[in-house]
């Protein structure tokens, strides 16, 4: 697996939210993304995932490579294919209210990948009962707590087998001993193969789940390596104030 | 009018009652699949065609139907053209332009209607469909139809009462609905004022069939968790 940003540039009316972003990252590498609230976090995520879509720079995937210099429109990226590979959770979940836990989980496997309800059926339920929720099968979001909707929300993702998974602030509405769990699963993602990119302000769970780490302050890069590097020995002024102030 | 009068005239009041729901379920019909279209065209972000259907809308929303039902009736036999299409079929009939006139009157409610609806879903949702890799043909109905018909539903039951009632004007161009029958039987007993009540309280009678069995639809809906 490759997955490589490259000088991604992103404006919203008149304000630039992300400038030159760069980013290299490897199989099985979990990539912790810090810095303030409206730093353009969920942004870069977003641009990751072609929901927004940057104003210039490429995007590298494997043998893909979208150039958004020179991009037409969205369509000549073939956005659904890069998004095949990656898959989102978003920070408030999204999950589909009208729709029951199951069905949640397989409507993307049935239409997206062809498999057959059967089989996506019994996927669902072993994701589930991984996730201890099977007695939920037939319940509703709603019905959840916010860790239990969080939880069928990454199993929705994990249910079209992506590459890379990118979590937007999986841990802002959790208790600590949710974040361990929330901790404790994306671990399990990256031994099971699978690249995270994850947002996060929470320093402590940045230390405890990350191999690397950038920083961004207003839409720009500032430090960028590997997390115990970044974490504990920050070099910039401007990381030193983040780490002590969070 | 005594007993034995109303038993004489009940075939045709039973027919009059025959036609109304004919009118209404026709016209309510061919109003959704209007409106569907309309609405789907109308989030293809494509401007001339944005204007077109708020175009639409404002003519419509903005003039009486009963003007639209007599402009439909009476204009429609003066072009050539149109008394040569297929479309002649449907407007030869005063049946046929009711329906017309209803349906098309019916989709310029619903089109706003819809549209308020489609944005009232957050845009998360539409976001997780696509970021699962759903084009947008697939998000639409494999996720967002569904969620839309919930959430139509019951305001929906508005546009249903209101065409019921609007299919009395049917009777200004010969239809012998329900009201058509009403003012038959008015100028032939000259008993206005019971002729009146009568239909009043059918009115509302199918209007109260309509909401019981509307009540039980959602009910399923929701127990069977469609
Ligand atoms: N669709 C949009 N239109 C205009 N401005 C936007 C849009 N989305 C985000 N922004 C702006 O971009 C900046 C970065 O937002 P973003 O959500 O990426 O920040 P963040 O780092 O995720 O913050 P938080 O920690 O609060 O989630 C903010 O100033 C925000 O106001
Ligand atoms: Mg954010």
């Amino acid at each position: 697996m490759k997955f490589e940003l490259q000088n991604i540039n992103k404006t919203f009316g008149e304000t630039q939210i992300l400038k030159n972003i760069s980013l290299q990252v490897d199989r099985r590498d979990i990539v912790a993304l810090i810095g303030k609230s409206g730093s353009g976090k969920s942004t870069l995520l977003k641009c990751i995932n072609l929901l927004e879509i940057p104003d210039s720079g490429c995007i590298i995937l494997d043998d893909t490579k979208i150039d958004f210099s020179n991009l037409q429109n969205i369509k000549s990226a073939n956005p659904t294919e890069i998004r095949k590979k990656i898959g989102m959770v978003f920070q408030q979940f999204h999950l589909w209210p009208h729709l029951t836990i199951l069905q949640n989980l397989i409507k993307a496997p049935i239409h997206v990948l062809k498999i057959t309800k059967e089989d996506a059926i019994i996927e669902a339920k072993i994701l589930l009962a991984k996730f201890g929720l099977l007695d939920k099968i037939n319940g509703y979001p709603a019905e959840l707590s916010g860790g239990g909707q969080q939880r069928i929300a990454i199993a929705r993702t994990l249910m079209m087998h992506p590459e890379i998974i990118l979590f937007d602030e999986p841990t802002s509405a959790l208790d600590p001993i949710m974040t361990q769990e929330v901790s404790k699963i994306i671990k399990n993602l990256a031994s099971d193969g699978m690249t995270v990119i994850v947002s996060t302000h929470e320093i402590h769970f940045a230390r405890d789940v990350a191999n690397r780490a950038i920083f961004i302050e207003h839409g720009e890069v500032v430090e960028n390596g590997y997390a115990h590097d970044i974490l504990f020995h920050p070099k910039t002024q401007k990381l030193q104030n983040f780490l002590t102030n969070v | 009018m005594d007993l034995n009068e109303l038993k004489y005239y009940a075939p045709l009041v039973l027919n009059g009652v025959f036609i109304t729901i004919a009118l209404m379920v026709c016209s309510l019909v061919m109003g959704l699949l209007l409106s569907s279209v309309l609405t789907a065209l109308s989030f293809l972000k494509f401007k001339p065609l944005n204007f077109i259907i708020w175009l639409y809308t404002f003519i419509i929303r903005g003039t009486p139907l009963l003007v639209q039902i007599f402009l439909i009736y009476y204009g429609s036999a003066q072009f050539e053209c149109i008394r040569n299409s297929f479309l002649w079929h449907f407007l030869k009939s005063g049946f046929g332009c009711t329906v017309i006139a209803l349906s098309l009157n019916s989709s310029g409610y619903c089109v706003v209607l819809f549209r308020g609806l489609v944005k009232s879903i957050p845009q998360g949702e539409f976001d997780a469909c696509l970021s699962l890799g759903m084009s947008k043909i697939q998000m639409i109905y494999s996720v967002i139809l569904s969620r839309l018909i919930r959430i139509a539903i019951p305001s929906y039951s508005n546009e249903v009462a209101i065409i019921l009632k609007s299919t009395s004007l049917a009777s200004t161009i010969t239809i012998m609905d329900l009201m058509g029958v009403t003012k038959f039987l008015i100028s032939a007993t000259y008993a206005t004022l019971p002729c009146l009540f009568l239909a009043g309280c059918i009115y509302l009678l199918i209007n109260f069939l309509i909401i019981k069995l509307y009540s039980l639809s959602l009910k399923k809906i929701y127990t069977l968790r469609i």
